[in-house]
């Protein structure tokens, strides 16, 4: 399962082939390094919307990654699921450095970024509905229709399989219609 | 196949919304490429400019670099002693931790650039009058303490297998780290290496991933009936690294029990759902729902399907739903009851009525 914009992956042969060469190659990390900086930094920069926190934490993101591939035991399967959990991290880390005392999930993390999609819906039953999910079913929407990552790196940002995703994305979208009928029942 | 409106929508406003965030969510080409170019020049490439200057990611590994400097430094002094080390630096710039954010010399060893007085130079007859400065007057510079590893922070682990998948239901992280968040590993032998990714032929069942640190129970429901698992929780720091873990347990789970037909009527409070209760153990129950659904023919709460009601008696039976309440006279619908064991991080199907099919009258 892929993303609204299937087109804007990376194909997966040639991700594992730079991974693989990136240890030894500057031109290989550096192509991964186009293709993902616009995507971990807007990943970023959505759910905290301050320019240089993004930029730290994506410089961070990225010094991992130069760290892991040059690693003998570097996982190369998923590259780019692997980033987005990195800087997921870190933007968990940043969000609970901030607020010390409160328990922090991943979809507080998220908050930001999903508050950003809701507000994009264009009907409001819609919006009122979004409103009425789960803190973890609103991330689940937003990883896929708004951050747009495909069924690998959303998995791996959630740290589930990608089976477990699946069922989850089905079940919030579930949710959302039950939630919408719901909407409408208490409109009448 | 028709896309899903309601995924069009979706679709369309996720487009949306990322068209209106994208000049600032898109990064600044000065940033981008001096990032890039200080982690390219890490890699080798001989085609490439090496670096000038220092960089963000220089100053974060400063700290490593700093103790082995600062050793090596206080080995030389050792042997020729302090007094000996300050003629020998003379007025070159001591390498010192960090402090300003853009440091623009690189301290590089100063070594041969006066004589020393060392006892392995050659005597002369007519030594060099070289001045002696009070070696207390400028600061030694300190070492920083190499961190103390912080051991790992040992965990409980408790694997409970049920009907339809296993509990687990491990102890909260205490260690001195800093808490990232948890994850257990499955392996189907006794084989679980304290590492992430996994390893040995381990693999992240899923689900079990939680940043909160008061989150300590999960399900693994991904799993074939009747073969043993051996499972392992970890706390990891933001990096994936180990912080804390727990022992290997095992579980075998079974399939999804079965609890017989359901039986629905009408009495004159409405409409009577009558089942066999679950007789399973009772750390694998949490509640009964009866899940109903006029379209859908295999009614599940776990799918979002509405449910008549949420019961947390195991030794419950049955269930009266009120008339003029959920179900609507003259309407179908299909019905099941579902045992749930929740969890902090969701929960699984347990055991299940075959499905009804009900006209209210």
């Amino acid at each position: 399962m892929d993303g609204p914009n299937g087109a804007s992956r990376m194909d997966r042969d040639r991700e594992r082939t730079l991974v693989a060469r990136a240890r030894s190659d500057a031109a290989a990390f550096g192509e991964l390094y186009d293709f993902y900086l616009p995507r971990i930094y807007g990943f970023v920069y959505r759910r905290l919307e301050e320019r240089s926190v993004a930029e730290d934490l994506t410089a961070t993101t990225f010094q991992r990654a130069l760290e892991a591939v040059r690693h003998r035991d570097f996982r190369n399967d998923a590259f780019g699921g692997w980033l987005y959990r990195v800087a997921a991290n870190a933007v968990i880390d940043h969000v609970r450095s901030e607020r010390r005392v409160v328990p922090l999930d991943g979809a507080d993390a998220s908050r930001g970024a999903a508050d950003a999609f809701a507000a994009a819906l264009d009907r409001d039953e819609l919006r009122t509905a979004m409103g009425r999910l789960s803190g973890a079913q609103r991330e689940v929407l937003t990883l896929h229709f708004y951050d747009d990552l495909d069924a690998d790196e959303a998995s791996a940002v959630l740290g589930c399989t990608r089976g477990t995703f699946a069922v989850r994305l089905h079940r919030a979208i579930a949710a959302l219609r039950g939630a919408m009928v719901q909407e409408k029942t208490d409109a009448a | 196949m028709q896309p899903d409106p309601l995924d069009r929508l979706l679709a369309a406003a996720g487009d949306r919304a990322r068209s209106r965030s994208d000049r600032d969510a898109t990064p600044d080409r000065d940033f981008a490429a001096g990032l890039r170019d200080r982690l390219l020049a890490e890699l080798p490439d001989g085609a490439h400019t090496p670096r000038v200057g220092w960089s963000l990611p220089h100053l974060f590994r400063l700290p490593r670099m700093v103790p082995l400097a600062l050793a090596a430094t206080l080995v030389v002094a050792g042997v020729v002693g302090a007094r000996e080390l300050y003629v020998a630096m003379g007025d070159h710039p001591t390498p010192t931790p960090a402090v300003s954010a853009e440091p623009t010399q690189e301290p590089t060893p100063t070594l041969t650039a006066e004589p020393t007085a060392s006892a392995s130079a050659e005597p002369t007859l007519e030594p060099t009058a070289v001045p002696t400065p009070e070696p207390t007057v400028k600061p030694t510079p300190v070492p920083t303490p190499n961190p103390t590893p912080v051991p790992l922070a040992v965990m409980s682990l408790s694997a409970t297998g049920c009907d339809g998948g296993v509990v687990l239901d491990w102890s909260k992280y205490e260690g001195g780290a800093a808490f990232n968040h948890y994850t257990t590993l499955r392996n189907t032998s006794e084989s679980i290496p304290k590492a992430y990714p996994p390893q040995g032929g381990a693999v992240d069942p899923g689900g079990t991933y939680t940043t909160v640190l008061e989150k300590t129970s999960a399900f693994d429901a991904e799993v074939s009936a009747g073969t043993t698992y051996y499972y392992r929780s970890m706390a990891f720091n933001a990096d994936d690294g180990v912080i804390g873990a727990s022992s290997i347990v095992s579980a075998v789970p079974q399939p999804v029990a079965s609890l017989g037909a359901l039986g629905m009527g009408a009495i004159a409070e409405g409409t009577k759902l009558m089942w066999s209760a679950y007789t399973g153990p009772g750390a694998c129950f949490s509640y009964y729902k009866i899940a109903y659904s006029e379209e859908d023919t295999t009614p599940s709460y776990l799918e979002g399907d509405p449910y008549l009601a949420a019961i947390g008696e195991q030794s419950a039976s049955s269930f009266v739903s009120p008339t003029g309440e959920a179900l609507v006279s003259g309407k179908t619908y299909y019905v099941r009851v579902q045992v749930i064991r929740a969890t902090d991080l969701g929960g699984f199907l347990v055991a299940q009525t075959d499905v009804a099919t009900y006209t209210v009258p």
